[in-house]
């Protein structure tokens, strides 16, 4: 091998790093810019559905923050008397569904777990408001 | 944290490159000595900087953008090897300065991140920057001697204090507008910027009083895109442009620096010695780099004046080539763009302005000085940051690159409140990386051919000592001119200095001439390799590869004679084959030795009788009574005379100047054939006159003496002929004493269709080329065979003329130009070959003496053509 051959395959190596350089910065910011169009905390699609009073089979499409109670204003209203006016908040953060108890009277459950602190659920969970009980679905509603 | 580790891999693979560059630049200065290893310093020292920063900025700003610091750090580390290879000295020095840059850099990363200290004591630094440039006007000096004194210094370190101010400048514009945002009140672009701009002003002004006007441009410009930012009206960009504009046209009126540059701009081809100099050399660089660059250590880009510093980017895209540059390009788009992001994302209006001033300072900076050395914009002395050589601009930059990273710590989704003007920015930016790509793919593609062939691209010179070039030989084989030395300092050898006004030079001092430049391409293997072996070649060596030979008609012996010959004399011989075109001899005189132009060549420029001009084909004279036989022969064809009927006005004589011509015939009246072999010149006005300027314009043509020489030299000029409509001028005209004037060669090649029974052959002097190692390959003439005459025709012209020692035909004419005389003589040999003898200022017989000896030798010669 002359040293010419090893300069060009040296020069050659160098383009190469160099643009492996280039290649490995755009592929990262790529990866970014997915992961950021992703985590932009769009709900997916899901509903509610009624198991119980007031109304079983009955559907509530779900948006990203989905108030329950008996009052007015809220987005989901449950006109049941064990159901508080501000019962509980179910919303979609950073890929997840976060329930929470907003000091609710009679409590909420999940899958029989009582709801302190916020907690994670997922599609096909049960979950309780007072006597009321809904399960939560994917998909478009019905 | 994902961030830490993407920017530690950044930083890995931004190391692999630069090991292997400084390796390349190592193989390709030949590892001979010190200067082939010294620059390698440079890995160790930027591996502890970069991993110093990495570390500070791991623990102190784990939320940072992780893509600002190795793209930075690969700029740097880029340009430090840059200035390294162009000049070690400097190199050393600004090692130093890269060390220094990253302690600042830890220092601030380490720091509060609200950059409270740089905020609240805005006016304590920028009057601390102007203080120290206003310093400069006092106590101003130049490293490199001489002016703009630029730079403070003490102890052998200078700094110059206008780059660091451009950062103050910008931390200043950002804390003051964000202390009008927060105040709350609507805001009001013209209540709010008069302060700002008195600032800016002044701070303009110094650099304007010290001729610094790169930095000046760039400090307006940088202030009016951050008030743009700052309150998102259009009308501030339009105003700041109308108002640079402005500026521009009042600067060129009064500063001469800015004429000068403006000019070298707009015209540098025309100025390419002087100021449009450095921007000629820089775009003959670019070109020279073409797409894969020369390679490291393998071009000259020192050719470029202070390419270290202003021109780095020239000596980027010859040595790494368009890819290389191009590179560049993005990685400082990304770097300013990425920059720019962390604007449009922040919410605190000090952060959000300080990040986008920054951003837009390099961002300009970069689209100024490389705009510039591409010919873009007009030149405006900034450095090109990370990259040029100086201490203060990089130091400079990189404290820029830390309040960078430190400013971009938050990742907070969504837009900040200023991302529409950024975004704006963002665009017009994006605008200007395009025009440099673009341009940078002209000059490095489209026209790197017509630039890299320029007579002033020192490569040229270079590249022949490194590749050999081709032989030039003569008909029989001899060489005439070849490639003595070893490899790397290969130089021209001329065996035989008779043959010097034909092969000409080849000199990397004082260009090219003859056969040498001619044929340069040949010679220098740029045609007759394939296209694959040259661009391969062009790729591992950066230069062609070994030259073709070439072969010219000329026989040496003639040659000799015929120079000989003209010893002592001013004129020109020429022998022609009659039938086939070839040149068999070309003398010139005076003349010269190729080997001795170092030291003759002030002397050969000024010498009044030209010694550099080939007279053959250069030359221009009065030919007389020589176009006499020419215009006999054609008017017999014409039917306009018989050769045996009477001449008119046969003894009539011509006043010419002091001079009569005269009939040396010794009756009183004869026919035409006797006027010619007399030389009378009172029939022949008479046939001008008959002929018309159409005649004589449609005759010469015919005969080629008003076309170009079609042939391998360098030739003189040949312009159309007017002729004036009036007898006494075509009767001049038809003695050879009018407006036509013509080079012995296209006397010889006008004979030639009489010697070669009627036919004017194309002529040849080269008529092959050799590639190394290949066959003889022929070249086609560059001209057609005409028919000028019939056979008969031409044999009755013949017939008339006088007949030499029994055996030759010609003619012998004494011709006027001004006070001068020139003796011409046209001899033909039984073979078809002939002679053209040209002296100036001699009697017509010396030129005949020399004639009929040359055709002695030359019947006697047995002529094989050319071994194929």
């Amino acid at each position: 091998m002359s040293p010419e051959f090893v300069l060009l395959a040296l020069r050659l190596a160098m383009a190469l790093a160099l643009y492996a350089f280039l290649a490995a910065t755009l592929a990262f910011l790529w990866r970014d810019l997915r992961s950021a169009a992703l985590d932009t905390n769009v709900a997916p699609q899901g509903y509610l559905e009624l198991l119980s009073l007031p109304g079983p089979g009955q559907v509530f499409p779900l948006n990203n923050l989905n108030l329950f109670g008996r009052a007015d204003d809220n987005t989901i209203i449950l006109d049941e008397e064990t159901v508080s006016s501000r019962h509980a908040r179910l919303s979609y953060r950073g890929g997840q569904w976060l329930l929470e108890d907003l000091g609710s009277k009679n409590g909420t459950t999940v899958n029989e777990l009582t709801v302190e602190d916020p907690m994670v659920v997922t599609f096909g969970d049960e979950i309780r408001l007072g006597n009321v009980r809904v399960i939560l679905k994917g998909g478009q509603p019905p | 944290m994902a961030h830490g580790r993407r920017e530690s891999r950044l930083l890995w693979m931004a190391f692999a490159f630069l090991s292997l560059a400084g390796l390349t630049i190592t193989l390709a200065t030949g590892l001979e000595s010190l200067r082939s290893v010294q620059h390698l310093v440079v890995l160790p020292v930027w591996g502890l900087a970069a991993w110093l920063i990495h570390r500070t900025a791991d623990r102190y700003h784990p939320l940072r953008d992780p893509y600002l610091l190795p793209i930075a750090m690969l700029l740097a580390g880029w340009g430090l090897l840059i200035v390294w290879r162009l000049s070690p000295g400097l190199g050393a020095r600004q090692t130093l300065w890269l060390l220094l840059g990253a302690a600042a850099t830890v220092l601030i990363l380490r720091g509060p991140p609200g950059l409270e200290w740089l905020r609240r004591y805005r006016y304590l630094w920028l009057l601390g920057g102007i203080f120290l440039t206003a310093l400069t006007l006092v106590f101003g000096t130049n490293p490199a001697g001489g002016e703009p004194r630029l730079w403070l210094g003490c102890c052998g370190v200078f700094i110059q204090p206008s780059e660091p101010l451009r950062l103050l400048l910008v931390a200043f514009v950002a804390s003051y507008l964000a202390d009008r945002k927060l105040v709350g009140r609507p805001a009001s672009l013209a209540r709010d910027s008069i302060p700002l701009f008195l600032a800016v002003a002044l701070a303009a002004l110094l650099l304007f009083a010290q001729r610094d006007l790169g930095t000046a441009t760039l400090f307006l410009a940088v202030s009016a895109f951050m008030i743009y930012v700052a309150y998102g009206h259009r009308v501030v960009l339009i105003g700041g442009g109308l108002l640079a504009l402005l500026s521009a046209v009042v600067a060129h009126q009064m500063l001469d620096i800015v004429q000068v540059r403006f000019e070298a701009w707009l015209s540098p081809w025309v100025n390419a010695t002087d100021s449009g100099y450095q921007i000629v050399q820089s775009l003959i660089a670019v070109a020279s780099g073409g797409v894969f660059g020369l390679g490291p250590g393998r071009g000259a880009p020192t050719a470029v004046p202070v390419v270290h510093s202003d021109f780095v980017f020239s000596a980027v895209a010859e040595e790494w080539g368009m890819f290389g540059a191009l590179a560049m390009i993005v990685l400082f788009a990304l770097l300013v763009g990425r920059s720019l992001r962390t604007a449009a994302r922040r919410k605190e209006p000090f952060a959000v302005l300080l990040s986008a001033g920054i951003a837009i300072a390099i961002g300009l900076q970069v689209i100024l000085i490389v705009g510039g050395v591409l010919r873009l914009l007009p030149i405006t002395g900034v450095t090109l940051p990370f990259i040029s050589y100086g201490g203060s601009s990089l130091v400079t930059s990189f404290v820029g690159l830390a309040f960078l990273v430190l400013l971009s710590r938050a990742r907070l989704p969504g837009a900040g409140q200023f991302a529409r003007p950024v975004l704006h920015v963002q665009i017009l930016m994006s605008v200007a990386w395009a025009a440099i790509a673009l341009s940078l793919g002209w000059w490095a593609i489209v026209r790197a051919e017509a630039l890299t062939t320029r007579t002033d691209n020192l490569r040229r010179g270079l590249g022949s000592l490194v590749s050999p070039r081709g032989m030039i030989i003569d008909r029989n084989g001899f060489p005439w001119v070849s490639t003595v030395g070893e490899a790397g300092e290969y130089q021209r050898s001329y065996h035989d200095p008779v043959a010097g006004s034909i092969t000409g030079y080849d000199s990397p001092a004082f260009g090219q001439a003859g056969i040498e430049r001619h044929m340069d391409p040949y010679l220098r293997g740029e045609i007759g390799p394939s296209r694959l072996e040259i661009w391969w070649s062009k790729l591992v060596y950066g230069v062609p590869p070994a030259g073709s030979d070439v072969r010219l008609t000329i026989d040496g012996e003639l040659q000799r004679v015929a120079t000989k010959g003209l010893d002592g004399l001013r004129g020109a011989v020429v022998v022609l084959d009659a039938v086939t075109g070839d040149v068999l001899a070309s003398a010139s005189a005076p003349s010269y030795d190729p080997n001795n132009l170092d030291e003759e060549w002030s002397e050969l420029l000024d010498r009044v009788d030209a010694p550099l001009l080939n007279r053959v084909v250069q030359g221009s004279y009065q030919p007389g009574m020589a176009v006499a036989p020419l215009l006999y022969a054609w008017s017999i064809a014409e039917d306009l005379i018989e050769p045996g009927a009477a001449a008119p006005e046969f003894s009539v004589t011509v006043e010419l100047f002091d001079h009569t011509l005269t009939c040396p015939a010794a009756a009183p009246s004869g026919s035409w054939s006797e006027a010619l072999e007399n030389s009378c010149a009172g029939p022949f006005t008479v046939l001008g006159e008959r002929l018309g300027p159409g005649g004589i314009s449609q005759a010469f043509a015919a005969f080629g003496l008003t076309a170009p020489l079609d042939i391998r030299l360098t030739s003189a000029q040949t312009q159309p002929l007017e002729l004036a409509d009036d007898p006494e001028s075509l009767g001049l005209e038809a003695i050879g004493q009018g407006e036509l004037t013509v080079t012995p060669l296209q006397m010889a090649r006008a004979y030639a269709a009489l010697g070669g029974a009627g036919v004017r052959p194309s002529l040849a002097i080269v008529d092959a080329f050799r590639p190394k190692e290949g066959e003889w390959q022929l070249l086609s003439p560059l001209g057609v065979e005409q028919v000028v005459l019939s056979p008969t025709g031409a044999q009755v012209t013949l017939d008339a003329l006088s007949t030499y020692r029994g055996e030759f035909t010609g003619y012998e004419v004494e011709a006027l130009s001004g006070k001068e005389r020139v003796a011409w003589f046209i001899g033909f040999e039984p073979a078809g070959r002939l002679v053209v003898v040209l002296i100036e200022d001699a009697e017509p017989t010396l030129a005949r003496e020399l004639g009929l000896g040359l055709l002695e030798l030359v019947s006697d010669l047995d002529l094989a053509p050319p071994d194929s």
